[in-house]
């Protein structure tokens, strides 16, 4: 599924599915949630259909923090994919701080004049929200600490 | 016993160039290695009764229409294993298996592509090819631009940076010295090409921290072998190749082909581990016992994962490894001596497996004296396979 924005380069959205609907209806509103198994409790770093611990088929979001750290990171100079052209564009893996299980993947949004050479493991990182479409808001970290 | 060793032997191998622009269809490429292998083998292709195919397939050559063109009489067994990279060794197994329990008696295994010329492996064009696979990257990985698989073992290696001190002058000499190799490999697409460290380190960062020469070529060509028994062996032209061990690999986290790592917890948990206790176990063999290694080098910290997964240098300890000659020609473990995914070709792997081969027929351009055990192994950190090849029964 793809949407157009304002360059008319397709860009790619997610497919909300039977394991990560709460995701994205909480990413409407602006609300980052980790998926968490009502049977057993255990949270899981990726949302799925089944507990992979207790195999129940029920499971709930929890809302998270939005704050985490860097966990890594890796700046693009040459364009793969027509509908991330901007480059230099950094991309991090962010591990939640209230749920170190759960890493995200994530553009990284940087302040203006800062550049890679700056960025550190376990630097502070917040969430922030794109509105995309009507349907798809898009979780995005930038830095709080440089 | 429950065990494939000695059950399954490599008979004839085949390739045809690697080049950048094959001037062919992918299914001419297959159909040319399918028929060399059989002629290294001294075999009739009416006795092929057995097809495997790699899975990550851009092209017309699925098993039947192989089968069609070469005439086949009766086909007895086929499969194809999925998931790009990890699949390569599998291959082997599924050969293996189907001659072992005499489900089949000759069985071809076929990889081919014009990666280069045609649709390239790593580009936005072959993830489409995933389309529905993995989930996790389609939406958590993809909305972001996290699309290629550089990116993906560019995150490994700035994570290796900070657990283990690994540098990218590390980074650079296993570079140069697969490139190496190469040099040493006519058939090589890098063979005219030497590299040195200030030449890898002056090549542009591309995606941080891999520059150019920490990724493996694109590639068109196909390679092709056969697998039988012990005893149909006798009847061939070659010293046969015996599959000493072969396994598959996974785990929960590896929950895609290809970026299967976006958002584990554990970068550095791969299912390599899983694979070489699955080999060493059912060889009855360990790392000092390998004489030679053919391991999968998609990009340059992959190489790193392998030597640590499979036990020939501690975690984080493959950078002063590779520093300290290891690898090389006269070293303990000389690895990819063909050239690699790096410096011969990007066949996903199934290159890798040919070079063992010859390996133990003493015929590689850079031969390990009296080389009586090959490891081969597919692509990490996502589903995987490894396989030992060795030169005698027992």
């Amino acid at each position: 599924m793809t949407e157009k924005n304002a360059a008319s380069v397709e860009r790619l959205l997610p497919t909300p599915s039977e394991w990560d609907i709460g995701f994205w209806e909480a990413a409407r509103q602006h609300r980052l949630v980790v998926q968490y198994c009502t049977n057993c409790k255990t949270v899981r770093s990726l949302p799925r259909l089944m507990c992979p611990v207790c195999r129940s088929f029920s499971f709930d979001w929890l809302q998270a923090s939005g704050k985490g750290r860097l966990y890594s990171w890796s700046t693009l100079y040459r364009a793969f994919h027509p509908a991330y052209a901007d480059i230099p564009r950094t991309i991090a893996i962010v591990e939640l701080e209230d749920h170190p299980c759960a890493h995200l993947v994530s553009t990284l949004h940087m302040p203006e004049g800062v550049t890679e050479e700056q960025l550190r493991i376990g630097q502070a990182v917040e969430v922030f929200f794109t509105d995309l479409t009507d349907e798809i808001s898009l979780p995005e970290f930038r830095l709080t600490e440089t | 016993m429950n065990s494939i060793k000695d059950r399954a032997v490599i008979v004839g191998i085949g390739a045809t160039e690697f080049s950048a622009c094959s001037g062919r269809s992918e299914l001419r490429l297959a159909l040319e290695a399918i028929m060399a292998s059989l002629d290294d083998a001294g075999l009739d292709p009416a006795q092929v009764d057995g097809l495997v195919r790699f899975g990550l397939a851009q092209t017309n050559a699925a098993e039947p229409w192989i089968a069609h063109n070469l005439g086949l009489p009766m086909v007895r067994y086929w499969s194809c294993v999925d998931f790009g990279g990890g699949a390569g060794c599998a291959l082997v197994g599924q050969a293996a298996m189907a001659v072992a329990t005499g489900m089949a008696n000759y069985v071809v295994i076929y990889r081919t592509l014009n990666g280069r010329s045609g649709r390239r492996p790593g580009t936005s064009e072959t993830m489409t090819l995933y389309h529905g696979q993995d989930p996790s990257s389609e939406n958590y990985g993809h909305p972001h631009g996290l699309t290629a698989p550089s990116q993906m073992f560019a995150l490994i290696a700035r994570r290796r940076m900070h657990e283990y001190g690994m540098t990218n002058e590390q980074l650079g000499k296993l570079a140069v010295t697969i490139r190496g190799y190469a040099n040493r490999n006519p058939h090589a697409q890098m063979h005219a090409k030497p590299l040195t460290l200030d030449e890898y380190l002056a090549a542009p960062m591309l995606v941080s921290p891999l520059r150019k020469y920490d990724m493996c070529l694109q590639t068109d060509g196909a390679v092709a072998m056969v697998v039988t028994t012990p005893e149909r062996a006798r009847d061939l032209k070659q010293k046969p190749v015996f599959v000493k061990a072969a396994t598959q690999a996974s785990m929960a986290e590896c929950q895609g082909p290809l970026q299967s790592f976006s958002a584990v917890s554990d970068l550095m948990k791969t299912p390599g581990t899983l694979a070489a206790a699955e080999v060493y176990r059912t060889a009855g063999l360990g790392p000092k016992d390998i004489d030679v290694a053919q391991l999968y080098d998609c990009f340059t910290p992959t190489l790193m994962m392998q030597l640590e997964n499979f036990g020939f240098c501690s975690a984080g300890e493959a950078g002063r490894f590779i520093e300290d000659g290891h690898i090389e020609p006269n070293g303990s473990i000389p690895i990819n001596t063909a050239g690699g995914n790096l410096g011969e070709a990007y066949i996903h792997g199934v290159n890798h497996i040919l070079e063992g081969v010859r390996q133990i027929r003493g015929t590689s351009t850079s031969q390990v004296a009296n080389a009586q055990t090959c490891l081969v192994t597919s692509g990490l950190p996502f589903p995987t396979s490894a396989l030992i090849l060795g030169g005698e029964q027992g």
